[in-house]
């Protein structure tokens, strides 16, 4: 059985009082443990929104989605926000690091949440800044540290919960090129390790380095292609 | 683990108070000012209402006081041979034995006549009011003999001219010497003074209008007093010459119990209602007194916490504005943490912990505060009231105690963590409703 499983995933918006946007259109996708999925298309064409379904911050409008064997479609705000604790991890173009809280803290955020003691959420903490090759930059402050090692803080972050699924929306987007790589050589790097990722990105060349890419346009999937 | 989770997210609140450290301590002035405020009035309306209370209970809560009152009409002025006019009125010896016999288990029944003198000592002066009285006057009242001994018996029989002094008399009259065994002069007679009293403080007389010294009181057996100050007495304060006609001015009766009070005071007024034929007397009941004072406390509690209640509200709104300013501050922060797993109730119990540790430690600082400002307002008045030039001295008398109880101490504390909640309750549901996608992109 795959990992996770969108059948005929549908979600529309209402925006203002008959203005309604289909912002994904019956959506079908599986996705297989280990597997690295590049999400790409034009903008308005519903990966973001595709991005957001998978990651349990927004449920769909209709059809289903199964997450590690688990119905996730229906569940309520306080269940979704449980599965996104346990089972997704956020990689954003823009980091988004709480800006007041060190990069170990920071790392820290989602084991917080799921009630992990505090040594031993240090302990993972600092296992986590060291394999994404922040070193002695972990006691600092977002605001001190450059992009890449930011993106690197947040990775560790997506990482501290060991999810079933790491979510990257364009996680170079805001980098130089060659930070850009290093960052891209990580996620190579947990790939090869048997993590599942998905990236949602314009760059073909950052495309070419996963296992598959969807292709989408108007809130569907339009083409799938192994790389 | 929810009681692990809950000082986890008080940590975490704490640690973001510090994030603004200028931002917090402003805000927390607001509900350090109004439990101080909460705690400086109650204790100024604590200490008057207990120096009030003892006052009475100086009066004792098993007497009734009844007392001579000079008639507003003029029927009963009659011409004198001096050619002044004079007024018969108040209590006389018939009505103290009719009390006497009519009150069953009545302890004492005191008479006392009040005369204002001018009280000497060799070249000294002083104003006094000599009050004529009996033997047990004294445990009526829970008079205390400083040195020497209270008026006995023998005295009262002989018509001695002994007189026992109030404190502040025997400092009038003798600031270096101990007066025990001289004499002073009241009027055209020299009494022996027997006794100094310990000192009383001002109290106010059952009937609540005139003011009586204690401490400025000369007592001297009854017998004395009819017999040398006779039973006119001049009216002082009018121009004209006109005398007062009064036998008794004071009859104080003890009974064993408080439940008795009532119904023994019922029958004095009966007594004297059926055989005065004009209103010259008054029955003062210091127990009714008493719970009147009661009720009276309590409306000053109100109506000063009430006030003190303001500057908490507005203590409160400062909070609540901080707090909706700081959410939308952080809607990023929020979206992150809904993000990374942070269930609607954690961002509620992360913005409501700030506020109640703002009001929290807002009303534990304010609370030593509010007590020094107790323990400093007495002071402060009498500067005020010398430096300003003004009589001070009644509105020192009532505010020369304030008094922090530790019920006043807990409302304090207890409401300003209850402002903490309720004007962290909105901001906290604001933040908690964010649409965790919307907050994500939030620049």
């Amino acid at each position: 059985m795959s990992l996770a499983q969108l059948i005929d995933l549908t979600k529309t918006y209402h925006m203002g009082a008959d203005i309604i946007v289909e912002a994904l259109r019956g959506v079908d996708l599986d996705i297989e443990e280990g597997e690295y999925i590049a999400v790409m298309g034009p903008s308005g064409s519903g990966k973001s929104t595709l991005l957001n379904l998978i990651g349990c911050l927004d449920r769909p409008t209709g059809g289903r989605y199964i997450l590690g064997g688990q119905d996730v479609s229906r569940l309520s705000d306080a269940e979704l926000s449980e599965v996104r604790g346990r089972r997704i991890g956020f990689v954003f173009q823009s980091f988004n690091l709480i800006p007041q809280l060190t990069a170990l803290d920071n790392i820290e955020v989602p084991l917080f949440y799921q009630g992990v003691h505090r040594r031993q959420r240090r302990r993972r903490s600092q296992e986590l800044a060291d394999r994404v090759g922040l070193g002695a930059r972990a006691r600092h402050k977002p605001m001190e540290l450059s992009g890449g090692e930011q993106q690197r803080v947040a990775i560790a972050r997506a990482l501290s919960n060991d999810p079933l699924i790491l979510l990257a929306d364009e996680p170079t987007g805001n980098l130089d090129s060659v930070t850009g790589r290093e960052i891209l050589g990580l996620f190579d790097d947990l790939s090869a390790r048997g993590r599942t990722l998905i990236v949602v990105t314009h760059d073909e060349a950052i495309a070419a380095r996963t296992h598959r890419t969807v292709q989408m346009a108007d809130g569907k999937i339009v083409n799938h292609t192994s790389n | 683990m929810l009681s692990f989770k809950s000082t986890e997210i008080l940590r975490l609140g704490v640690r973001n108070l510090f994030v603004h450290p200028a931002r917090s301590v402003l805000t927390m002035l607001g509900i350090l000012f109004g439990v101080m405020a909460v705690i400086a009035t109650l204790a100024v309306v604590e200490g008057i209402s207990e120096k009030m209370q003892e006052e009475v209970l100086r009066m004792g809560t098993t007497n009734i006081i009844v007392e001579a009152v000079k008639p507003t009409e003029s029927e009963s002025t009659t011409q004198t041979q001096q050619g002044g006019m004079a007024i018969t009125y108040g209590l006389t010896y018939e009505d103290a034995e009719r009390i006497q016999s009519s009150i069953q288990g009545a302890e004492v029944v005191a008479p006392a006549r009040r005369i204002p003198v001018t009280a000497r000592y060799l070249t000294r002066r002083t104003r006094a009011e000599v009050l004529g009285t009996v033997p047990w006057y004294n445990e009526t009242y829970g008079i205390n003999v400083a040195s020497g001994r209270w008026l006995a018996s023998l005295d009262q029989r002989k018509v001695d001219n002994v007189c026992v002094l109030g404190a502040a008399v025997a400092r009038s009259l003798f600031p270096r010497s101990a007066p025990l065994g001289k004499s002073i002069w009241l009027g055209s007679f020299s009494y022996r003074v027997v006794g100094v009293l310990a000192s009383r403080g001002k109290t106010a007389t059952s009937s609540g209008e005139t003011e009586t010294d204690y401490d400025r009181t000369i007592y001297i057996p009854l017998t004395a007093a009819s017999r040398r100050f006779g039973k006119m007495l001049q009216d002082q304060s009018a121009g004209s010459r006109s005398f007062e006609m009064v036998e008794l001015h004071e009859i104080t009766v003890k009974v064993p119990t408080a439940e008795a009070v009532r119904p023994a005071a019922r029958i004095i007024v009966g007594l004297l209602e059926k055989f005065h034929d004009k209103k010259d007397w008054d029955v003062g009941v210091p127990l009714e007194r008493l719970e009147a004072l009661e009720r009276t406390k309590w409306l000053f509690i109100v109506l000063g916490v009430s006030i003190a209640a303001i500057s908490l509200l507005v203590g409160g709104i400062g909070i609540m504005n901080i707090m909706l300013a700081s959410v939308t501050e952080r809607t990023r922060e929020i979206g992150i943490r809904r993000a990374m797993g942070a269930k609607r109730r954690d961002i509620v119990s992360q913005f409501l912990v700030e506020t109640v540790v703002l009001s929290t430690v807002g009303g534990a600082i304010g609370v030593p505060v509010g007590v020094t400002l107790a323990l400093v307002i007495p002071r402060l008045l009498a500067q005020a009231a010398t430096m300003l030039g003004v009589g001070g001295e009644a509105a020192l008398t009532s505010l020369s105690r304030t008094i922090v109880t530790p019920g006043a101490v807990v409302l304090a504390l207890g409401t300003s963590i209850m402002v903490g909640v309720v004007s962290g309750v909105y901001p906290a549901y604001r933040a908690a409703q964010m649409d965790p996608i919307k907050a994500l992109r939030h620049e």
